[in-house]
């Protein structure tokens, strides 16, 4: 007992070992994650479509991820003829790179000390931990890029460029969704900004800045080449896009540096606008937890629900959504070091089923619908966003009570998305009505009357 | 245009619970209709005498010559079939077979029709050519519980059917 605490406060103390520690650990969890991640995706796309998704390889289709990835490893490792050699290797191994550097910044829990240090969940506590994503996300997109020129093949080229120019314009919607959470919270630290929102669910910044949610969520979707952006991997327009060359392990290592991307996304909006690794339990008003309320009320009403529905649920089905409801609460009786990580798996799987959703039941953008939307639409937004935030933390100062910022926060952000909702639902009706009836001609992209 | 693409996707999620329509197979087999042309049977009369008396009109009509078909007289003694001639060679080459049930159609002595067994993949194109011991029924079996005409109007309601129209 005695040497592993001697062991243990070695590690503590030096922060190299310490760190190398984490990344294990990190790396190892991600990792281990991903190959269920493709099972759920493929299992979730394919209820959406009435059918019953992989079922062969395990109980429930459990090793499909494992045996997916055994495929890959042993296919023929092809390298077409003529491309650039250097380059074609290289292209992977930077989009991989830089979606696992995104990892070492998420905190994962909260600090706790031991053996007088006190040791972060994170792998590193960088100061500017938001700056480093975007640094990051362009070693990204040099690897998309470089891709599609190394491979030699037309369809390959026009992809990678497609991507590489989506990637880049919808970094600055990522940027916009964020300055507002920033001027609020005054730090670029990870850590800190998921500390301050330790309140329970109303103290989360998703209540304050919706807008700007909204805006990083959508460009959540354009970051990860996911659809409704992914014109540069439609299989149907690009014939598989910049990976179309690839085969065996380079391949993986594409396909799983798109989802430990989308972990990394998922895990960045949960820091940034839902807690992070805090749990949503908490909030009392007048002694009453509401959301826990809500809870409850929730779990209850699915079980109803799923009853009337019984026959495509089954005997066991009904009980799936009202138990992970209710068990949600026994999460937080797990120690802080323990707690905090499954908050973090909680919320990321919350998003990967809202990627999954989003992915099976949507269109796809057309490149130039996809890059008016994120110039013209998106940009527009955001710097209204970004100077009504910043007019109301200036004349609301800092002497003010402590609820009056947030509110008046609120009440900005949801008028700013009922004008936008209500102005693109009026948009949509007027080109719905030049659509379909005679005489009505209205200018493209506006539409105003000619 | 929130809403609606909200909207949109509760659409696609909604059946997530409502029931797949994929059938589980080999779990679970579709039923086939009475008249599905699978793989050939030669039947038999009740007291065990094969129907078949190797005339070959399945031969002649075969539009793929499929059927290969030796005949020999019968052993008085010991009569095969019901007729003068029974097949001592029958062979259906199931690759070429076009599973079109003209060779049912036109046999006078309802010997050969087409069963229901669609399960022939093998791994081996020599076991795909299909022999008179493995098309005949077992003695057991007895009557062919299905006459010619039965079979192939057995989709037309009764009130349908002529019933002295050929086919």
């Amino acid at each position: 007992m005695q040497s592993v605490h001697e062991v243990l406060s070695w590690l503590v103390h030096n922060p190299v070992a310490l760190a190398l520690v984490k990344i294990g650990v990190v790396l190892g969890a991600v990792l281990g994650v991903v190959p269920f991640i493709i099972l759920w995706e493929r299992k979730l796309i394919a209820w959406i479509q009435c059918r019953p998704g992989p079922n062969r390889v395990g109980p429930w289709g459990i090793l499909q991820g494992i045996v997916d990835g055994v495929k890959l490893f042993l296919k023929e490792d092809y390298i077409p003829p003529f491309s650039e050699k250097f380059l074609f290797y290289l292209a992977p191994i930077l989009v991989v790179a830089a979606a696992f550097l995104n990892l070492s910044i998420i905190p994962f829990g909260p600090s706790f000390e031991a053996y007088g240090q006190t040791v972060y969940m994170t792998i590193t506590d960088l100061d500017l931990g938001v700056l480093f994503i975007f640094a990051v996300g362009g070693l990204g997109v040099y690897g998309i890029t470089i891709a599609g020129y190394a491979s030699n093949n037309k369809y390959s080229l026009l992809g990678g460029l497609r991507a590489a120019a989506q990637l880049i314009s919808y970094e600055l919607t990522l940027g916009l969704g964020i300055i507002g959470v920033l001027m609020i919270v005054g730090t670029l630290n990870l850590r800190e900004i998921s500390d301050m929102q330790g309140a329970g669910i109303f103290g989360w910044y998703v209540w304050q800045q919706p807008v700007g949610f909204l805006m990083f969520f959508i460009a959540m979707f354009a970051e990860t080449n996911r659809l409704p952006f992914d014109l540069p991997e439609g299989e149907s327009e690009l014939t598989g896009g910049y990976h179309t060359e690839y085969s065996s392990m380079k391949f993986a290592l594409f396909f799983m540096g798109e989802y430990v991307n989308m972990i990394v996304m998922a895990c960045l909006i949960s820091v940034l606008f839902l807690g992070g690794y805090h749990s949503p339990f908490g909030t009392k008003i007048a002694g009453i937890d509401l959301w826990g309320v809500a809870t409850v009320i929730a779990a209850i009403a699915s079980y109803v629900v799923a009853a009337r529905l019984r026959g495509s649920f089954g005997y066991i089905g009904v009980f799936v959504l009202p138990a992970l409801l209710l068990g949600s609460f026994a999460i937080d009786f797990l120690p802080p070091w323990l707690a905090g990580p499954a908050w973090v798996f909680v919320k990321m799987i919350v998003f990967m089923t809202i990627f999954i959703w989003a992915r099976a039941a949507l269109p796809r953008f057309r490149f130039d619908q996809l890059m008016d939307f994120g110039w013209k639409i998106l940009l527009p937004i955001g710097l209204v966003n970004l100077f009504g935030t910043a007019v109301i933390i200036a004349v609301v100062g800092p002497d003010a009570a402590s609820w009056v910022k947030p509110a008046a926060l609120a009440v900005f952000g949801f008028a700013l998305l009922a004008v936008i909702e209500t102005g693109s639902t009026n948009w949509r009706r007027k080109s719905m009505r030049a659509k379909y009836s005679r005489g009505v001609k209205l200018q493209p992209f506006t539409n105003k009357p000619v | 245009m929130l809403t609606q693409i909200a909207t949109g996707m509760w659409t696609a999620l909604k059946h997530t619970w409502k029931p797949r329509v994929t059938i589980e197979y080999p779990e679970v087999k579709k039923e086939r209709p009475p008249f599905f042309r699978g793989r050939h049977r030669l039947q038999r009369y009740e007291d065990g005498l094969e129907r078949c008396v190797g005339c070959a009109l399945c031969a002649a009509v075969c539009p793929s010559e499929a059927i290969y078909l030796e005949a020999e007289e019968n052993d008085p003694n010991n009569p095969v079939s019901a007729g003068e001639r029974y097949a001592k060679v029958y062979q259906i080459h199931l690759l070429r077979c076009i599973f079109c049930g003209f060779c049912e159609e036109a046999c006078p002595e309802d010997a050969i029709v087409m069963g229901p067994s669609y399960e022939l993949a093998t791994y081996s194109r020599g076991a795909l050519i299909a022999d008179k011991n493995l098309m005949v029924d077992p003695v057991e079996k007895g009557f062919g519980h299905w006459k010619k005409e039965e079979r192939l109007r057995s989709h037309i309601e009764p009130a349908l059917d002529t019933g002295s129209v050929k086919r």
